[in-house]
């Protein structure tokens, strides 16, 4: 945890109370948290397994090196704030819909890696040596090298605005027709892989949330990180620029207005007000399109037939709620999954056909992977993560840079993900990535419980600013 | 961090971008290409410019013509009339209708079945499918030749290549630097259709062909063509889908040298055939499932 001044960087030497003096383990515990960053941030193929253990491991490492007075008591906010994504990550980790690469009994590693990203997060804050700043470059820089090697990978095969150019056609692979705007290659683990547009796009989109650390960034004064935060926003925008995909585009207007804002309301309290009213009225829009939606998709209703027959009567309705692939995935799981108590998807069990009746939304396919308890259990989970990175964001004694950068990036998550998350990112490969595996998911796991605010931390953090301005 | 490594990872990404030669979007096809329910308009007539027959200004150089129905060469060829393809291929062709060890047999592939990976390794065509040999066969129209699937379950007008007695032929970017102890292997079936009359179905029956399959091998600056012919009298012929009727042919590179092959054409003569022959209204085609040349090496 940083005490910093974006224009006055010396600051970070001031101590905190808070923070445990371990001065032998304390770089080395950092030391290992970016490595496991950076590794996870690289992907690596998701790999399940790799992500279980290795945090895992670290977890150990950083508990018992790297935390001297560990009290579980204090920790009791943080165990209830983990309970909704404990149950939706485990039941996601056991469903038969989560088909990763690795056997069946294997996905209990991504329940471990959920908790454990949550965790080191949460602990890291606590070692004095750690600093978030050094973090999220190690983050980005990974996610850059990622997404540099897989975007020059995919010019090679592909060009420039393919997706726009290259529009309804479609080419061949191995024997099978694919659609040339909606594929891009990738490095998955040590090989190169075709994955999904959408699922690269992922990447991409993240990587350009570090255009927000500019606007608190000096040329002068903080040169070197100006620049490479420079590189990763320009790396991050010239790979959405070359492969043109609209749900990144959206989830990137948002990045754009939250920077605007920042910009043209600079006064404390305005940004946050302004964009408390676009949550709500986004909040309201999304609560009735959820609500047409279900109503839309129950076929055995008759009561609300005349409100199916008025979406489907007009274009651009009929064309939102039942025309178009998102739409149809959501209709069709909607439908199938009430018929069942729990809620759980009636489909009829993994086959090769799996990938159709995912709709990409991350919010409809838990539906599938996780059921009623599941979907609640992550709704729930939202919501406290809003309230906690809202208080972070209020109260938190980080550099400007950090916290923007990890509010920016954790937002930007979930919301691509509600867009366009792709449940099965490789296109000639079958298999299922549930959301617990996507590597990601556990990086912003990782700030989540690094951003972890309750409020005893927002007293803490309003000493600290007062010994900060003393 | 100074201006000289941004300037270098600025160019390193130009000259990336730059270097783009749009390997996948080489052959790009309007939605469901050669897949129309009407029957005529399936037919994969491509030939790449230097080995089109039809092109004057062609790159062949020289034919030379290899009979294998009039030479020693034996051939190895397999009929299948049951519905299920579960007949052992010989690894040898001079092994002719032999089981061998119960072992490399053609398993039944439904649709889709080559994703499955357990079966990598147990069955014939996926683990001598071209594609596994470079990756270039992976791409475009003809890697539905490539990719492992001999046939299919009546779905076949998604992995076939329907060809009229013209056929296709495309050349490759790399060329066979090895042929020890290869053979080449080709699955099809034959089908009909009355031209007007789509709804009317053909009779199963038997038709006789010649089967050219062409190995253009690079001399330079064009190719020579070696052009083998085996003739083939009762194909059967169907008028339906359906999985009967099935040929596996296949005959060993031994005394065929196609060093330095780069594209590979096939055609056919339609001989005889009881229903077709001098009947305008009905035509007759070959649908390709897969062609092997297992242990070739391509550089």
């Amino acid at each position: 945890m940083e005490k910093t001044d974006d224009t006055n960087l010396k600051t970070n030497e001031v101590e905190t109370p808070k923070k445990v003096e371990n001065k032998n383990n304390g770089p080395l515990i950092s030391f290992f948290v970016f490595e496991l960053l950076a590794i996870t941030a690289f992907t690596l193929s998701s790999s399940v397994l790799l992500y279980g253990v290795l945090s895992l491991l670290s977890l150990i490492f950083v508990v018992f090196f790297g935390i001297k007075d560990l009290k579980v008591r204090q920790m009791s906010d943080f165990f209830i704030f983990l309970i909704p994504i404990t149950i939706f990550a485990l039941l996601t980790s056991i469903s038969k819909f989560s088909q990763t690469n690795v056997a069946q009994l294997l996905n209990i590693f991504s329940f471990v890696a959920v908790l454990a990203f949550a965790f080191i997060g949460y602990f890291s804050k606590r070692v004095k040596e750690f600093k978030i700043s050094t973090a999220l470059m190690v983050i980005y820089g990974a996610l850059a090298a990622l997404v540099f090697i897989s975007l020059i990978l995919t010019m090679i095969h592909y060009i420039p605005f393919y997706p726009f150019i290259y529009g309804g056609k479609i080419f061949y692979y191995n024997g099978d027709p694919y659609p040339a705007y909606a594929d891009a290659k990738m490095l998955i683990g040590f090989t190169f892989g075709d994955v999904s547009l959408e699922y690269f796009s992922l990447f991409s989109t993240l990587l350009f949330t570090s255009v927000i650390a500019l606007r608190f960034l000096s040329p002068k004064n903080n040169k070197q990180e100006f620049i490479l935060y420079s590189i990763y926003a320009g790396l991050g925008f010239i790979s959405l620029l070359f492969t043109v995909n609209i749900m990144s585009l959206i989830t990137n207007l948002f990045v754009v207005l939250f920077l605007l804002f920042l910009t043209f309301y600079p006064k404390k309290g305005k940004p946050i007000t302004v964009l408390r009213i676009i949550f709500y009225v986004l909040l309201g829009v999304i609560l009735v399109l959820f609500i047409l939606f279900f109503l839309n998709a129950q076929s055995e209703w008759a009561s609300v037939a005349s409100l199916q027959n008025l979406l489907s009567s007009n274009h651009l309705t009929n064309k939102f709620f039942n025309g178009n692939h998102i739409s149809l995935a959501i209709k069709q799981l909607l439908d199938g999954s009430l018929s069942s108590s729990w809620f759980n998807y009636q489909g009829s069990g993994y086959s090769l056909f799996v990938r159709q009746m995912f709709s990409n939304s991350l919010i409809f396919d838990s539906i599938i992977t996780s059921g009623l308890l599941g979907i609640i259990a992550l709704l729930t989970f939202l919501v406290l993560v809003y309230i906690s990175l809202k208080k972070y964001y209020q109260t938190t004694v980080d550099s400007n840079v950090a916290k923007h950068s990890v509010v920016a990036f954790v937002g930007t998550f979930f919301l691509y993900s509600f867009l366009a998350l792709d449940s099965s990112p490789e296109t000639h490969i079958l298999y299922i990535q549930p959301v617990t595996s996507n590597a990601m998911f556990l990086i912003v796991m990782y700030l989540i419980g690094y951003s972890y605010t309750n409020r005893k931390d927002v007293k803490q953090n309003e000493k600290e600013v007062v010994v900060h301005e003393q | 961090m100074n201006n000289k490594i941004i300037t270098r990872i600025g160019l390193l990404l130009l000259v990336g971008t730059l270097s783009s030669c749009g390997y996948s979007l080489r052959e790009t096809y309007d939605g469901d290409a050669y897949n129309s329910p009407v029957f005529g308009e399936n037919y994969y007539r491509h030939y790449d410019a230097s080995i089109d027959p039809n092109n004057a200004n062609n790159s062949i150089d020289s034919t030379r013509e290899v009979n294998l129905t009039t030479s020693e060469q034996r051939v190895a060829i397999k009929y299948e009339e049951a519905s299920l393809f579960d007949n052992a291929i010989p690894e040898d062709p001079n092994d002719e209708g032999k089981t061998i060890g119960g072992v490399k047999k053609l398993r039944y592939l439904e649709m889709g079945a080559k994703d499955d990976p357990s079966q990598i390794g147990t069955v014939y065509g996926p683990t001598k499918k071209m594609a596994s040999n470079d990756e270039m066969f992976s791409y475009g129209y003809v890697s539905k030749l490539f990719d492992g699937q001999m046939f299919c379950n009546g779905y076949y007008q998604l992995s076939r290549v329907q060809i009229d007695e013209g056929g296709f032929g495309v050349v490759f970017e790399k060329e066979v630097s090895s042929q020890a102890g290869a053979y080449f292997a080709l699955n099809f079936k034959a089908a009909g259709n009355y031209i007007n009359e789509p709804t009317k179905v053909v009779a199963a029956h038997k038709s006789a062909i010649v089967l050219h399959i062409g190995f253009y091998l690079r001399n330079g600056k064009g190719f020579d063509k070696v052009n083998v012919s085996y003739q083939i009298d009762e194909v059967p012929t169907n008028g339906s889908e359906g999985r009967k009727g099935y040929i596996f042919f296949a005959f060993k590179l031994d005394t065929i040298n196609i060093m330095r092959c780069a594209g590979i054409s096939v055609s056919y003569d339609l001989l005889n055939d009881a229903e077709y022959t001098g009947n305008p209204e009905i035509e007759h085609s070959l649908m390709l499932y897969e062609m092997l040349l297992p242990k070739t090496i391509w550089r």
